[in-house]
């Protein structure tokens, strides 16, 4: 019977503590906290930090997508509360812009579509060489990964390869050094056009992973 | 799957490493480092040996092919553009060259490393020895080229222990504890006697060797020096003693005692011969053999009713012996690998014959590695790529050897049968 009495005491102690917890994220005790908190959405103002411009197109819609969800599912966010005050300024405006960030994200997102395809034609080119000259090592443990960096110029010779990630055995490292060594240039390179090269090729890392 | 693979690795781009491209490796093949190695200046008899024995410590690792000597392009000067490029059409990865420098008690080695993909020198270095030893300096050659090629410590220079048994005409046995390079050659008498030499073992520091010796007319342990020959027995109690094993401090030997009815681990602490029991078991508990870091002892034990290998923390109070062999109804005479990272085993197959076998620790598999009849007493050496062991061949013992990246060699037999190696660590 004690332990129960004490246990009920516990769970009504943590009940409270809680319930407080609950109501400050929710900003019950913030007096500054204006009524028109759920008006203005939260996802049009981080959108304004992504505007399709040249260097981020790719990560543009991901980006937005990975911040809208928490944002939605809770919108008494402390920092959003604590950005209101410039929400509240440019609300009209941030509706203005992210109408016409949409356009344009769907437009990029047509055009992303099509430079994956051309980077996975490419990738799986690369990938394909480089496995054709790996030999991977016998009697090694399973579920070795090492990770390279290579680095490539346009002419697809590659000029620089770094263990960024050993796998902890040295023979298993040393076969994909090997196989980047031997495959040395990669012949399709001039046909990859250069903006995709400059963005994509010049550097790329590799995981070497038989499991 | 392999394309959906690196599918998945594309999308994730932004989010993994640095937001670079970044593709999946999922298949390979084995093939070795391919190596030039153009005879050496010098003395050409002298020179051809040395590239006789480099070629072959090499070879042995399982991880090089070196080029025929027929097909050697005759070129002294290598740095120009050109000449790079005729070894890449003979599709070598690194060529080496070199040069034997006599001084008036001594003969030097210089030599080099090209590495031909990159066209340019990696290494540049000297070895230096005395003339009646040209087998140790290319050993020492060949460590060098092996360690700068694949990062890893050769073991070319390291020594072998085994007993070696010869039959007089009467059909008498008389045994020998022989000492002998890594690859066999050069074989030296440690002890001679007519009865029988078993399990010998290295101290950590290659100076001293233990092992069983049965003159007394019981198993006994023996200590001796190396090279003073100075030797003794290590407990003087009136039971029969076998399977020593140094501790990686040179400070302990784990042993077997047969003092209480049947054979148990013992510790043996060195400085004041102080005997401490590591099991208490009804049945057999026998062949410890230490951990790199000392902190734990591997045996072999009867008590689950059939051979197995159990584990022992030296760390805890009371240590519990755990099973760590599962497979099988024979697995025996186990050795950790350098890192730790697996274990080397007799194992008896389906088939009811004896191999070697290794199982990495975060495996649940074996992994079988031999496929001779009686494949026994592995040892292994101390960069943990290459065990040599026991074989039988038409009855006779003999040893071979493997690299786990896959090269197979047998030692050349002596007069007689040869048994029980024991890989020394890296000496020097």
């Amino acid at each position: 019977m004690i332990t129960n009495h004490r246990y009920l005491q516990a769970s009504l102690f943590s009940f409270c503590i809680h319930a407080a917890l609950f109501l400050y994220i929710y900003g019950t005790f913030d007096p500054t906290t204006p009524q028109t908190l759920m008006i203005s959405k939260p996802l049009q103002i981080e959108l304004k930090f992504d505007l399709p411009s040249q260097d981020v197109k790719k990560q543009a819609p991901i980006a937005a997508k990975v911040i809208a969800t928490p944002a939605e599912q809770t919108p008494q966010n402390i920092v959003y509360s604590k950005a209101t005050v410039a929400i509240q300024t440019q609300q009209n405006n941030a509706l203005i812009e992210s109408s016409i960030a949409n356009l344009l994200s769907e437009e990029s997102e047509i055009e992303i579509d099509k430079e994956k395809q051309e980077i996975s034609i490419y990738a799986q080119k690369i990938i394909s060489t480089i496995e054709s000259a790996w030999m991977k090592p016998r009697n090694i443990p399973e579920d070795l990964v090492a990770n390279l960096r290579l680095k490539i110029r346009s002419s697809g010779k590659i000029i620089g390869a770094e263990l960024i990630k050993s796998s902890g055995n040295i023979r298993f490292d040393n076969s994909a050094l090997q196989a980047v060594r031997r495959v040395e240039t990669f012949s399709f390179f001039n046909s990859i056009p250069k903006n995709l090269y400059e963005r994509e090729f010049q550097i790329i890392a590799i995981s070497f992973n038989p499991s | 799957m392999k394309k959906h693979l690196a599918l998945v690795a594309l999308l994730l781009v932004p989010t993994l490493s640095y937001g670079e491209l970044f593709l999946e490796i999922t298949k390979g093949s084995e093939d070795p480092y391919k190596v030039a190695m153009i005879l050496f200046e010098g003395k050409t008899k002298v020179s051809k040996q040395l590239n006789n024995i480099m070629r072959n410590d090499l070879i042995r690792t399982g991880e090089f092919s070196i080029l025929d000597e027929e097909l050697l392009l005759p070129v002294k000067i290598i740095d120009d553009e050109l000449v790079f490029s005729d070894w890449k059409l003979l599709g070598m990865d690194y060529l080496v060259t070199g040069k034997i420098v006599n001084a008036n008690n001594s003969i030097d080695i210089n030599y080099e490393i090209y590495d031909i993909h990159k066209k340019r020198k990696v290494r540049s270095s000297k070895v230096f020895g005395i003339p009646n030893q040209i087998r140790q300096l290319a050993h020492y050659t060949s460590d060098g080229i092996y360690e700068s090629i694949t990062g890893i410590k050769g073991i070319a220079a390291t020594k072998l222990l085994y007993v070696n048994e010869t039959k007089d005409s009467k059909l008498i046995s008389s045994y020998k504890l022989m000492l002998a390079d890594s690859d066999g050659a050069n074989e030296k008498i440690l002890l001679s006697s007519s009865e029988p030499i078993i399990s010998p073992s290295w101290s950590p520091d290659g100076k001293r060797v233990a092992y069983v010796s049965f003159e007394t007319g019981i198993a006994k342990v023996f200590i001796q020096e190396i090279a003073s020959g100075k030797r003794e027995a290590v407990v003087s109690k009136d039971t029969q003693i076998s399977s020593p094993s140094w501790s990686p401090d040179g400070k302990y030997l784990s042993l077997t005692l047969y003092q209480d009815g049947n054979a148990e681990i013992y510790i043996l602490r060195l400085r004041d011969r102080t005997l401490t029991r590591m099991t208490n078991q009804f049945s057999i508990d026998t062949e410890s053999s230490w951990s790199p870091k000392g902190n734990k002892i591997l045996f072999t034990s009867g008590r689950s009713g059939s051979p197995q290998i159990y584990e022992l923390d030296l760390r805890k109070l009371n240590p519990k012996a755990k099973r760590i062999s599962f497979e099988g109804t024979y697995n025996a005479k186990a050795s950790y690998l350098p890192k730790e990272e697996g274990i080397i085993f007799v194992h008896r197959s389906d088939d009811g014959l004896f191999h070697i076998a290794l199982k990495y620790k975060k495996e649940n598999f074996i992994r079988v590695l031999t496929e001779a009849k009686m494949d026994e007493s592995p040892s292994v050496a101390p960069n943990g790529n290459m065990v040599i062991y026991g074989i039988k061949e038409e009855n006779l013992s003999m040893l071979a050897g493997f690299s786990l990246s896959g090269a197979k060699f047998k030692l050349p037999a002596s007069n007689g049968e040869v048994r029980e190696p024991a890989w020394s660590n890296f000496l020097r």
